[in-house]
């Protein structure tokens, strides 16, 4: 550590790293060790694999590798919550939606340290872009949803949404493909790039406080799924994505 | 007295250029990008710790300790130059290794160089506000006289303020002859111009009148008296050091900054000093290329490096006043 003298000399910034302490201490008191949500409720962590920081190689945690038996579920469990949803009219989800949209804001610095430990970008571009955006994008949302019955009067949910997040904005991309759904009434599955599960984990959480039927799950494809979100250019090139 | 002195040695002072109007009518300032550069630029650095500290004494070291009152006298000014001489509390020079520390000058009106120099007996510059500050508007027999009686009294810095008028009206040349009179008064003392940047209305203005006053010899561009509405800003020091800059590369004079009025904060002063670092580089963070015109903000750098020792933080009140 230079002296305050040696520093007076050369004038530099020095490092100013952002504490993980908070974050670190979050994954610490869940054990490390995600489920899935799905149903409004974590499941046990059966058949996991690590997320790890791509900054230092450490793991991170152990996030569980959905089945197809926890993707039925899942999409039963929107399936079954979709009427309520609907029924809830614009006001009432616009509720939850500004409700999402404090709490992500009330905690965005987690959001951040944890989405920049897990994805490796900076921590200036997930406080100053992905956090602020993501919450943004809640505010955005709850307001058309609060003015569907004017505007967009004719239109009905189209039923439950599977939603592939990638890994690049994995916070933002989800906020930015889930809240336009939950607003429209369409409850939404999604499945996380496995290269940034963590984050998603401390947004499911967060899920349970407030009165949501989503469901987090690990893959898409299933025959109840009414429509498909895909972030990306893969859909006319890569089998997987028809 | 300056921390670097190696890197001094080039230093030569900004003397008198010809007034260039075709480079001044050219002058444009985009308000939008100076605002938005200015909101990324002061936040975007941050110093922690030790460097927030050093940085801090960096500070202290460069405020020019101001008392500029209605009421200002001899026993405010001592005690002001008391501080300045022993800016910190014995046990924080200690507790942050420094063995010696100053403010860069004292700041007064001209009735009290002479309590000022009884008190410092030259060990810290005297700068001394002058033609008629704040407003500038006396006849120019007597602004060009008080800064001669200034410097026999024994100023060594004078803080004149520009005539706002020869920029609203766009009368350069005015300008221009107003401010070499100035310095040819100063001679030896170097001089500080004040541009009042608040009373300038636009960005324009104040790069205008920035290159004009270092043509016509201008040692510091300052921005304001700390009388107007609007003090040091942000955009407005954007404006001001990219002058500098470019005034640097037109001619090999480095002309010094002084934002002045409104820098109360620690956190402030430290933006500045980012400022300065990010737009003109390490030189500019010195006492000879860089002031800040303040008399509270001492108490809150204070409070910071007392913070930074101790961990605990004080009020404002039990740190002795500038």
């Amino acid at each position: 550590m230079p002296t305050i003298k040696e520093i007076l000399q050369t004038m530099d910034y020095g490092p100013a790293p952002e504490s993980t302490k908070e974050a670190q201490a979050w994954l610490e008191s869940h054990g490390r060790r995600f489920g899935l949500f799905v149903d409004g409720a974590w499941t046990d962590a059966t058949e996991t694999f690590g997320s790890f920081n791509p900054a230092d190689g450490s793991e991170l945690a152990q996030v569980t590798q959905a089945s197809q038996a926890d993707v039925d579920r899942a999409v039963e469990a929107a399936r079954r919550a979709q009427p309520g949803w609907v029924a809830l009219g614009g006001h009432g989800r616009a509720k939850v939606l500004y409700s999402l949209a404090r709490l992500l804001q009330k905690h965005a610095r987690l959001f951040a340290v944890l989405e920049t430990l897990d994805n490796g970008k900076t921590i200036r571009e997930t406080r100053d872009a992905d956090l602020p955006l993501a919450a943004r994008h809640f505010y955005h949302h709850a307001g058309w949803a609060q003015l569907q019955s004017e505007e967009f009067a004719d239109y009905r949910a189209v039923g439950v949404v599977g939603q592939i997040v990638p890994w690049n904005f994995p916070l933002l991309m989800l906020a930015w493909k889930i809240a336009p759904a939950l607003a429209a009434g369409t409850p939404a599955c999604w499945q996380i790039s496995a290269n940034s599960k963590a984050v998603s984990d401390v947004y499911s959480a967060g899920l349970k406080t407030t009165v949501l039927p989503a469901a987090s799950a690990g893959a898409i494809f299933h025959a109840n799924i009414r429509s498909g979100k895909f972030h990306g250019t893969i859909w006319p090139t890569t089998p997987t994505a028809r | 007295m300056s921390p670097n002195l190696d890197l001094t040695l080039d230093f030569k002072r900004n003397t008198a250029i010809d007034l260039d109007l075709g480079w001044i009518n050219h002058l444009k300032v985009n308000r939008n990008a100076a605002d938005r550069r200015a909101a990324s630029l002061a936040n975007r650095r941050t110093v922690k710790k030790e460097y927030q500290a050093a940085w801090l004494i960096r500070a202290i070291e460069c405020i020019d300790l101001t008392t500029l009152s209605g009421d200002d006298t001899p026993g405010r000014v001592e005690r002001l130059c008391r501080k300045a001489m022993r800016p910190l509390r014995a046990d924080l020079m200690q507790a942050l290794g420094l063995d010696s520390l100053t403010t860069g000058a004292v700041c007064v009106y001209h009735e009290m160089i002479q309590p000022a120099a009884q008190v410092l007996q030259g060990r810290l510059p005297i700068a001394a506000v002058s033609t008629a500050f704040p407003a500038g508007l006396s006849s120019m027999e007597t602004k060009v006289r008080e800064i001669e009686l200034s410097v026999a009294a024994g100023a060594t810095e004078i803080d004149i303020v520009i005539t706002r008028q020869h920029v609203l009206t766009g009368n350069w040349q005015a300008l221009y002859d107003e401010m070499v009179a100035y310095r040819q008064a100063c001679g030896e003392a170097h001089v500080k111009a004040i541009l009042a940047t608040g009373d300038l209305v636009t960005l324009e203005n104040v790069a205008k009148a920035s290159w004009v006053c270092m043509m016509a010899g201008a040692d510091f561009i300052k921005t304001s008296t700390g009388k107007e509405g609007v003090n040091a800003t942000i955009p407005v020091s954007l404006v001001m050091v990219r002058a500098i800059r470019e005034y640097y590369e037109r001619t090999g004079y480095k002309v010094g900054y002084k934002p002045a009025g409104g820098v109360s904060s620690a956190k402030t002063a430290l933006q500045y000093l980012t400022v300065m670092k990010e737009e003109l580089g390490n030189e500019w963070l010195q006492p000879h290329l860089f002031r800040i015109g303040a008399s509270s903000l001492l108490t809150d750098i204070e409070r910071q490096l007392e913070h930074y020792v101790t961990g605990s933080y004080s009020a404002a009140h039990r740190h002795a006043q500038p």
